[in-house]
């Protein structure tokens, strides 16, 4: 059967998605602990404004 | 500020010998070797002999004005979770055996690579069986073996949960 074209670019896609990922998560393993911790602590504070935020149901709109 | 203030609050613990030792497991570990990920609370292992001593320490940070909440101990804004050594000697050596590090110049310990794999195949979550097919890239096969075979009889069934992942990767 004949591959079709969007089938293609998506394996293209996935695949470069992968490599980058891989990429990007190995630089971020090599970085020093401190570094790790750094960014840890931040999600970490991002976590807890985010669950102690409100879900407001008023329009923006004045 | 508030991972160094536990790790300065740790290291006096143990110069206070209030624990003989300790080292960072949990999501703090597998970020040490891995990327780093969000984590709620921070994992150490403990030395301590048996329940009196673990009592004890629970005493001791009670008393230094630290806020107990269900399994946690609040330290530095930081929820701590303490694993006590006498429950295995899993856990002992994988204390006994830690990697020391220094994180801004404090002195710390980190369990290896290899004790923490075993670690996270007696825990055996979902998230912990993702983290396991990572560490298994970076970790000396050997030596996970040697430790699965020397807690062989306490913990029959790493054994076959190393063989069930390295089967589906």
């Amino acid at each position: 059967m004949k591959n079709l074209s969007y089938r293609k670019d998506s394996e293209q896609y996935w695949k470069r998605f992968r490599a980058a990922r891989e990429s990007r998560s190995n630089k971020m393993a090599n970085m020093t602990y401190a570094k790790k911790i750094a960014i840890m602590e931040k999600l970490r504070g991002d976590y807890d404004s985010i669950s102690k935020s409100k879900i407001s149901l008023k329009s923006s709109k004045a | 500020m508030s991972f160094q203030g536990v790790i300065l609050a740790l290291n006096n613990l143990k110069s206070e010998k209030i624990i003989g030792d300790y080292a960072i497991c949990g999501g703090y570990a597998i970020s040490y070797y891995l990327e780093p990920a969000y984590t709620y609370d921070l994992d150490i292992m403990v030395l301590l002999n048996n329940e009196e001593e673990y009592h004890n320490l629970y005493a001791y940070l009670r008393k230094s004005g630290h806020k107990v909440e269900n399994v946690y101990i609040w330290i530095d804004d930081m929820p701590v979770q303490f694993l006590p050594s006498y429950i295995g000697g899993l856990y002992e050596g994988a204390i006994k055996k830690a990697r020391k590090i220094f994180v801004k110049g404090i002195p710390s310990k980190v369990v290896s690579i290899e004790y923490l794999v075993a670690l996270l195949l007696k825990s055996y979550r979902p998230k912990d069986k993702i983290r396991i097919v990572e560490l298994l890239e970076k970790a000396n096969r050997d030596a996970i073996n040697n430790i699965i075979e020397k807690y062989q009889d306490e913990e029959p069934i790493l054994q076959e949960r190393l063989r069930a992942i390295l089967e589906a990767v």
